[in-house]
């Protein structure tokens, strides 16, 4: 029974992939991330309920960490106000980027990266705006 | 790549989009992610089976974002 569940499951989730592989949402996503060269990603969202504020403890840590391995200001958990993506899809801008030439924590990014869900018209929307957003942010912040 | 929260993959669409997501940046970016480490704590065991299966690394301690 349970193997039957492991197929079940197993097979969901491959078909999730073909569904974001497909979608423009992930072409869209890949060619903002061919730019932003980014090495390490950390996901979030808060709609699990009672894991909330677990999960959300973990990701507050990374949020501390970073600021104590780069001594900036921990980012902040952005809430996206948006009418296709109240808070069930935040982003954690908490993990640090490193070059990924360099391979160093020069400390000037603070990485982000929205995963939103497939709902409604708006998939993709947002992340690419986000991004291009994110984006800009970042480039006034860059030192190197 | 570190995803941590993402929820479980059972019972929620969006918690599979994401995971689903992760992988295939996993994919697309071989050089720079050579393992993808899963941190929720509601993720149960059959889920963490899975997640192994598709080449995940599940952890199960919450290490505050610490790895």
């Amino acid at each position: 029974m349970e193997e039957e569940e492991q197929k079940l499951l197993l097979f969901k989730v491959q078909r999730s992939m073909e569904k974001v592989q497909h979608s423009a949402f992930f072409t869209k996503f890949m060619e903002q991330l061919q730019d932003l060269e980014l090495l390490e990603i950390l996901l979030g969202t808060s709609e699990q309920g009672g894991a909330v504020d677990e999960a959300g403890s973990c990701l507050n840590g990374a949020a501390s960490s970073y600021s104590s391995s780069t001594g900036a200001s921990p980012a902040a958990a952005i809430d996206i106000v948006d009418g296709n993506f109240l808070p069930h899809v935040w982003l954690l801008s908490t993990g640090v980027v490193w070059h990924a030439e360099t391979f160093t924590v020069s400390g000037v990014w603070s990485c982000g990266l929205l995963v939103c869900p497939p709902k409604q018209d708006a998939f993709g929307q947002v992340p690419a705006a986000w991004i291009r957003q994110c984006t800009t942010e970042r480039q006034r912040e860059l030192t190197w | 790549m570190v995803v941590l929260g993402v929820g479980s993959i059972a019972g929620s669409e969006v918690s599979r989009s994401q995971i689903a997501l992760a992988m295939l940046l996993k994919h697309n970016f071989e050089s720079f992610f050579n393992k993808i480490l899963v941190y929720d704590p509601v993720l149960s065991d059959l889920e963490c089976r899975v997640l192994t299966t598709l080449g995940c690394a599940p952890m199960f301690h919450d290490e505050n974002g610490s790895m």
